[in-house]
């Protein structure tokens, strides 16, 4: 299973599961959404990602909780 | 109830920090919705006439609002409600919110970000579910055209079965239109359904995107230079050393622009003259007993505390950090740096996006402690709120402690000055690890989305800087005035030398100072400032300067902050604060002195 924190950057994923957060499913995070990684920061950071054309930044803790899988375009 | 971020409007004064019954029953009510950043606090300001602080990022409002909105000579109660992402009600925010909605209304005002139309439709829809006629105020639709995003608003309103109105709120644009359709469908008697059938976020989310995608038209648009600026200032190059220079250029903004600009040019020679020539009145008039003229113009008089010591000692810092501080809040900036330096904070136990409650505290340490009613837990709420209270020095204390160190000149200035923020850093960062360490509970990861990075409409960004200006010369004139009497009355029962003496183990034994510092340390109860203004133009070495920077830096919070942290954190923390405050500012002040001594 590939966690959002370690998956590549620049890369667009599907959610397969991720915890139960409200504020994340508000913001667009849901089991079945599209996202596309940004950017991982360095030194414990969160990661970046782009929902439609918003850009949203997760918590390394809650990041390596999310598992995606790559889509194939 | 007063207003906690601007006591000074009579207006503002209707923040709220708790739901009244009177307000939820009140059946005039137009509920102002939205999510987070959308301008909701803009319509409240054009709407009522009222000012209501607004930012570009999620979270400003933090509990709701109320004013009289007038639409032909039919009065309504306009609820400026906290923006929320849905109405789980698993937020303080979104419980207000959810309560207002239960309690019925006349109308919604929902407040669409054009520019991020999919995220906005999903409360739109579930604000729909209630039942309440709603008016859609499509806004940021300039910014939207800008990314070449162009929205059906025929067909939107079609989707949504209720009238959708395209607006640039900072600009007025498209207000009238809200007002005169207001009447329309509060006149309108079609019968709205409430639906209370349960539903999953996902659901609502995939027809947010149905929505979304039928009325959207995507242009390529080249990005603006903005645009561009803001997708770089996230990325971690160049995103840190933009932020690290934003960082610099503001403290020197701040403190050369304060010290060599307004106070050399304008306070200055203004409090010489004004000064001067009161001096001169008063001391002329023969038949006045001493302890008028001590109270007018002695060393702790009206015309020394009342005058030279906010206007020319304070206010051109002040000056300089809000027109500062508002343009960085307005245009998106901090956000930002909360994302890029969340892997610091999170050293410290908390997360980035505290970053920005952090900041706020060197304003003022009130609206930052009620600004962490963000934080997603209590234990975060006090790590912030210490942090805040123990080394963070609000803008006027640091106004007074710039023209402190200035007196040895300005190299050694700005070296004192360096190292009383090093000195602070570590305190911020030393308070944030035992906190962490002491406290029980858990600290949320962060999670935040981006605001697109603006450039503030500058009617709003000088109207937001006027009235915190005027904020800080009411709140710190009256503090003063009640400074006057306390010193007045403790010099005229001879009591200032009895607590002198008493202290005197303390104050001259252990920190080295003259006994002004005593005076200091009595006052910078009512106000922050004023444990430093005492020591100015007294003649302090620089051990002496940077032994007093220190101890006022750490020494208890302000009367206002202790009263706010008491009803927003319990009396526990607040009196754990007061005297932790206390014990480090003398403990480090005695530490300093006696390394300072060996070498000087």
């Amino acid at each position: 299973m590939l966690d959002l924190y370690t998956a590549e950057i620049n890369k667009t994923y599907l959610v397969n599961t991720m915890p139960e957060i409200d504020l994340l499913n508000s913001l667009g995070v849901f089991e079945g959404a599209e996202i596309f990684k940004k950017s991982t920061y360095k030194m414990g950071g969160p990661v970046l990602i782009l929902i439609d054309n918003r850009e949203v930044a997760i918590g390394k803790d809650t990041a390596l909780l999310i598992n995606v899988e790559e889509v194939s375009k | 109830m007063g207003c906690k971020e601007c006591k000074t409007s009579k207006s503002c004064c209707d923040i709220n920090l708790e739901m009244d019954p009177k307000v939820l029953s009140m059946d005039n009510k137009i509920l102002l919705m939205g999510n987070p950043n959308v301008g909701k606090s803009v319509f409240f300001t054009v709407l009522t006439g009222i000012y209501t602080m607004s930012s570009n990022y999620a979270g400003t409002t933090v509990s709701y609002t109320k004013g009289k909105m007038m639409i032909d000579e039919k009065e309504f109660q306009l609820i400026d409600v906290p923006g929320t992402y849905s109405l789980n009600a698993t937020s303080e925010a979104e419980q207000v919110a959810v309560s207002f909605m239960e309690s019925g209304a006349k109308a919604v005002i929902c407040v669409l970000d054009a520019s991020n139309l999919t995220r906005n439709l999903n409360l739109a829809l579930e604000v729909k579910k209630h039942g309440i006629p709603i008016v859609y105020a499509l806004n940021l639709s300039d910014i939207a055209k800008r990314k070449g995003i162009e929205i059906n608003v025929d067909k939107l309103s079609e989707l949504l079965d209720a009238p959708v109105i395209p607006t640039v709120a900072v600009k007025k644009e498209g207000l009238d239109e809200i007002k005169k359709t207001l009447l329309t469908i509060i006149d309108d008697e079609k019968v709205l359904e409430v639906d209370t059938k349960e539903f999953k976020r996902k659901d609502l989310w995939n027809e947010s995107y149905k929505i979304s995608k039928e009325v959207t038209t995507n242009t390529e648009k080249n990005l603006k230079f903005i645009d561009r600026l803001g997708e770089n200032m996230v990325k971690p190059w160049p995103g840190i050393p933009i932020a690290m220079l934003i960082i610099v250029v503001s403290l020197c903004i701040i403190v050369f622009g304060g010290k060599f600009g307004i106070r050399a040019l304008i306070t200055r020679p203004l409090v010489e003259v004004v000064t001067t020539f009161f001096f001169n009145l008063v001391t002329g008039i023969e038949f006045l007993p001493k302890i008028v003229v001590d109270i007018l113009v002695g060393d702790y008089g009206i015309l020394n505390i009342g005058i030279q010591w906010p206007i020319d000692f304070i206010l051109p810092f002040v000056t300089m950090f809000y027109l500062v501080f508002t343009f960085l809040e307005d245009c998106g900036v901090l956000p930002r740096m909360a994302v890029l330096f969340d892997n610091v904070m999170r050293k410290m136990g908390v997360q980035g996006g505290s970053l920005i409650s952090l900041i706020m505290g060197y304003g003022c340490a009130v609206p930052a402690v009620i600004g962490t009613r963000n934080c997603t837990t209590r234990k975060e709420r006090i790590i912030i709120s210490s942090m805040v209270c123990f080394a963070v020095p609000c803008i006027s204390q640091l106004g007074a402690l710039i023209t402190l160190l200035g007196e040895s000149g300005t190299l050694s200035m700005i070296i004192l000055l360096i190292l009383l923020f090093a000195e602070s850093f570590i305190i911020i960062f030393i308070i944030g690890k035992i906190s962490n360490k002491i406290l029980k509970g858990k600290i949320d990861p962060i999670i935040i989305e981006i605001p697109n990075l603006l450039l503030p409409e500058p009617k709003s960004y000088f109207k937001k800087f006027l009235v915190r200006m005027k904020s800080f010369l009411i709140e710190a004139e009256i503090p003063m005035l009640i400074a006057v009497l306390i010193i007045s009355l403790v010099q005229g029962i001879g009591l200032l030398d009895l607590i002198s003496s008493a202290t005197s183990p303390i104050i001259s034994g252990m920190l080295g100072l003259p006994e002004e510092a005593t005076i200091g340390l009595l006052l910078g109860v009512i106000r922050k400032e004023l444990s430093v203004a005492p020591l100015i133009g007294i003649g302090l070495n620089p051990l002496q300067i940077f032994v007093a920077s220190t101890v006022t830096l750490l020494y208890l919070p302000c009367i206002s902050v202790f009263g706010v942290l008491a009803k927003e954190l319990k009396a526990r923390v607040a009196v754990s604060i007061f005297f932790g405050t206390f014990t480090l500012a003398i403990l480090l002040g005695t530490i300093i002195n006696l390394i300072g001594s060996i070498f000087m």
